[in-house]
């Protein structure tokens, strides 16, 4: 078994869903592979975190000030001829928290099914997940507003390609949160509303990477 | 001479009144499977995989474009050009790059195209505007972009591909696949695909492959159209749904129902074994599952 191969099923391992040829295949790779032994610590801590959450969370807002507290000096100049790595090592840790929290949520949504609502709600929600329309909405707010803050390290032409696809992004939201409220037991409306919300959320996250960079 | 010739080479590339330089070069040995992070943020990068435990870099930096730089030892490099500090315009530089095959290799860019190929272990690229084409077989493949276009063509174990107004396309032979974007369309033809997700909002998106044993598949969209092309002998469940848009079903005899109160469609079946799924979904646009032509 490769890493590749192993990282594909790492998933499936945690959760007891391999057979059981597989899994002593991978147990061997892992008891002779210190980076996917790591891999497999990270995702097992990551699960873990998640079951610990309790059912509804506060949304992330307060976690990007703290984040964004660590960051670097944006107007420290560039020092010319040296290759700053130690500048990366925060944003790379911010980046890493937030492809947890993005891939917890997700796999949180992609393994739960959708609730059936009793009778129509005023804001769509998640359910049995514990985010909700309104954890994307405060996530999105948080990056938008670091997104506004670097946006005149951005060249215009990359500013408007930024913009018309957010724009794109915040039409479909906007219909699909309408049609939810009409049809709120839809499941397929639901996974649609949730996958432009993840698609806003990669968009913003990239656009404020850029900022950084 | 070989070096010579590749001179040559890069400096008829360089767009005409450019201030060419002489090109830089430098080469190290390098472990077989180094890390080497290559940045460059206008012009292009080029990138081969060669049969042999080291790197050869040879950089055309126009006059005002900045200069090369690299760095590192055997277990890992980074290299590239280092931009002019307080110049928003500058010429795009040429950097082109031969490597260990086995080498991980990860590229940033701004406008600059990246073009890669003869790597087999890992490749992570990411551009803004700058065109990516990433050849070869690959064992994992990751490519960004906000507005360039995105062309792959591997073998694979995993492909990630992700663009906000630019196209995307996948061809070849992957096991895990997927392929998002905001605006651009995506088409992915690609055979051996156990896993594969693609996922816009505007754009339209194209999925030709085959259900493999077990295989998981998923189409999302919301305006964009989706098209389906799968073999006659379709070996799994498909569900389609269109909630406020259309599904054309030209693969089977399996009927259209009517959805959502009237405003949208939907259609259902399976064959075969039928252990294979492929959910492809969309707000208001249309599906059309149809035979592959090929």
């Amino acid at each position: 078994m490769t890493c590749a191969q192993l990282d594909q099923l790492l998933d499936d391992y945690l959760d007891d869903r391999l057979d059981a040829a597989v899994r002593g295949d991978l147990e061997s790779h892992l008891a002779g592979c210190g980076n996917c032994r790591a891999a497999e610590e990270r995702l097992r801590t990551v699960l873990e975190g998640a079951r610990r959450l309790p059912r509804s969370i506060d949304p992330p807002r307060n976690l990007w000030p703290e984040i964004a507290a660590r960051l670097p000096a944006r107007e420290a100049p560039a020092v010319a001829g040296r290759i700053t790595w130690r500048r990366w090592l925060p944003l790379a840790a911010a980046a890493v928290l937030l492809i947890a929290v993005t891939a917890v949520v997700t796999r949180q949504l992609s393994r739960r099914p959708p609730v059936i609502a009793a009778a129509p709600t005023p804001a769509p929600t998640a359910g049995a997940g514990f985010a909700s329309d309104r954890d994307y909405v405060l996530a999105a707010e948080d990056l938008e507003r670091v997104l506004r803050e670097g946006r005149d390290r951005l060249a215009p032409a990359t500013v408007e390609i930024i913009e018309r696809n957010l724009a794109l992004i915040d039409a479909a939201i906007a219909e699909a949160r309408e049609a939810l409220r009409a049809d709120p037991a839809n499941a397929d409306l639901r996974a649609l509303l949730w996958g432009a919300h993840r698609q806003k959320l990669d968009l913003l996250d990239r656009a404020t990477r850029l900022t950084r960079s | 001479m070989r070096i010579a010739m590749s001179c040559l080479v890069l400096l008829a590339a360089l767009p005409p009144g450019a201030g060419a330089q002489a090109p830089s070069h430098q080469g190290r040995a390098i472990a077989p499977a180094a890390a080497v992070r290559i940045f460059n943020l206008a012009g292009t990068v080029r990138v081969t995989g060669w049969n042999r435990d080291s790197i050869d870099v040879t950089a055309v930096v126009p006059e005002g474009a900045g200069r090369l730089v690299f760095g590192g030892g055997s277990g890992g490099v980074k290299l590239g050009i280092d931009p002019p500090v307080g110049v928003v315009n500058y010429p795009g530089s040429l950097v082109e790059v031969k490597v260990s095959s086995l080498a991980r290799v990860w590229i940033k860019t701004e406008s600059a195209e990246i073009l890669v190929s003869g790597l087999t272990s890992s490749v992570d690229v990411s551009s803004v505007s700058g065109r990516i084409v990433i050849t070869g077989e690959v064992a994992q493949v990751s490519a960004e972009s906000m507005d360039g276009g995105i062309d792959v063509e591997v073998t694979a174990a995993l492909v990630r591909l992700k663009s906000a107004g630019g196209a995307i396309v996948l061809r070849g032979q992957a096991t895990d696949a997927t392929l998002s974007t905001v605006s651009g369309a995506a088409t992915a033809v690609v055979r051996g695909l156990e896993r594969g997700r693609m996922e816009t909002v505007g754009g339209n998106l194209t999925f030709d492959t085959e259900l493999r044993a077990g295989g998981n598949y998923t189409l999302e969209s919301h305006s964009g159209d989706i098209n389906i092309r799968l073999p006659a002998a379709v070996n799994g469940a498909v569900d389609l749904s269109a909630l406020e848009g259309r599904v054309v079903n030209r693969l089977t005899k399996n009927p259209v129902r009517s959805a959502n109160r009237g405003r949208g469609e939907s259609a259902a079946f399976s064959a075969g074994t039928a252990d294979a799924d492929l959910v492809a979904r969309t707000f208001k646009g249309t599906i059309t599952i149809e035979l592959q032509t090929n």
